[in-house]
């Protein structure tokens, strides 16, 4: 019998698959092997005490902080995954227009955006952002940013109330737009491309509404409350004229111009 | 719901967390002890059973239905476990450190310590020739399933398999286990 072959009919024994004829195939070949017969009498009782190893029960609370480790990770790591991709499309999109835009709720913005100093202008165009979401986590300590007049709005006949702010940093501007809304309404932002060039935006209910970029607005339709924060590159120290237009079934509900200045 | 595994992933993968719990409650045990047999440490084996899951989390879009789901956890938790012994260099570590404590041939044992000897005899092994013996011995998977979780053919398992055995019955005899 070749070794290759022992191997194999010890290793069937020991794990019950041999058929009867291998069995008695390995018999025999034991018979007249005293080595063999010992090394397989010895893997064999071997086999068996492995048997008597008691499976340990692990702690109690495992399944709860898999669990538990689990969501914290989703939240983590779709939060970080998209601060990234969209920090570096902020910073890198040096030639393409990209946008992206990120939901959270209650955040404050304050973003990383002075590394924008090193963006260069970049070519304009049109693009449709609604294939992007994220989250996003601001550290408004961490950045300064000025904050401007605040705007509020109510129209109460539409059941549509809001409110507007406005940041900005060096090269930043922030418009911050809580939105109530009984029904429908489209909103339109609307900015000097000389003097702004969108660069992202989120919202705190991803999935509600749509969105569309252009060259010189931000146009999105929402219902029920929400809340927008639009990031754009300041071109110049130039005060930058802003308008945010509130409209349901073409008509004009609100309107409110902004000015970001030094 | 039905709580066959690729049901429980189709669930899971919709966001539906109850789902993963049951996958989580099924396998946690095995992997636990697949994790304690490799490491020997039982936090590090709750460690590895958690980065396990995690991975499998995160990884689950990419699990392909045509295998079972066991197998492809088990893969993930055996090389979780590798990953962890071989950062560790804890086989080593622990050879050493018990090396003093070997009983001679007539301290053989008592039937109550075989699980504490076999898991210290496994340590002396390479994890290579280990992880083969607990996933036949303790796991109770059949050669092509431990071919596939370590993907390998099925011939070196048992190769590794016939090696391992004997390797361990050498450290087994010569610590009064068997």
């Amino acid at each position: 019998m070749t070794e290759e072959k022992f191997m194999e009919l010890v290793n069937k024994e020991i794990d019950g698959l041999n058929s009867p004829r291998e069995s008695e195939e390995l018999k025999v070949y034991l018979q007249s092997n005293a080595e063999a017969r010992e090394l397989s009498q010895d893997l064999l009782k071997l086999s068996t005490v492995l048997s008597r190893v008691e499976e340990v029960d692990p702690p109690h609370s495992l399944t709860s902080d898999i669990l538990r480790a689990v969501r914290t990770s989703g939240k983590r790591s779709s939060s970080e995954s998209t601060f990234v991709r969209w920090i570096k499309e902020l910073v890198e999109s040096r030639t393409t227009f990209q946008y992206a835009y990120v939901f959270s709720a209650g955040l404050i913005l304050g973003i990383a955006l002075y590394s924008l100093v090193g963006v260069h202008p970049s070519t304009s165009g049109v693009a449709d952002p609604s294939s992007l979401s994220g989250s996003i986590i601001i550290n408004s300590a961490a950045y300064p940013f000025t904050e401007g007049p605040g705007y509020q709005f109510t129209v109460e006949a539409e059941s549509v109330s809001g409110s507007i702010v406005t940041k900005r940093s060096e090269n930043l501007a922030v418009i911050e737009l809580d939105i109530q809304s009984a029904g429908q309404v489209e909103v339109a932002i609307q900015f000097r491309p000389e003097t702004l060039r969108f660069k992202g935006f989120s919202q705190s209910q991803p999935a509600t509404g749509s969105r569309s970029v252009e060259e010189s607005s931000f146009r999105l339709t929402t219902q029920g409350n929400n809340r927008y924060i639009l990031a754009f590159e300041r071109l110049t120290k130039d005060p930058s004229e802003v308008a945010v237009t509130v409209v349901r079934n073409s008509t004009e509900l609100h309107r409110q111009s902004l000015k970001i200045v030094e | 719901m039905v709580d066959d595994d690729l049901s429980l992933v189709q669930y899971s993968l919709k966001g539906d967390q109850i789902a993963f719990g049951k996958l989580v409650e099924k396998y946690q045990r095995l992997v636990f002890n697949l994790a304690l047999n490799m490491s020997k440490d039982y936090d590090d084996a709750a460690d590895i059973t958690q980065s396990v899951f995690l991975k499998v989390y995160e990884k689950l879009s990419t699990f392909n239905p045509k295998y079972k789901f066991f197998s492809w956890l088990y893969r993930i938790a055996v090389n979780e476990s590798l990953n962890l012994v071989q950062k560790q260099g804890r086989t080593e570590a622990l050879v050493e450190e018990t090396a003093s404590d070997i009983p001679t041939p007539d301290g053989a044992v008592e039937s109550g310590d075989v699980t504490q000897g076999i898991q210290d005899a496994l340590l002396e092994l390479d994890v290579n020739y280990r992880v083969v013996v607990i996933l036949k011995h303790f796991q109770d998977l059949s050669y092509e399933e431990i071919a596939l979780i370590l993907d390998i053919p099925e011939k070196l398992v048992k190769s590794r398999l016939f090696t391992a055995r004997t390797m361990l019955r050498t450290i087994c005899k010569r610590r009064g286990v068997v």
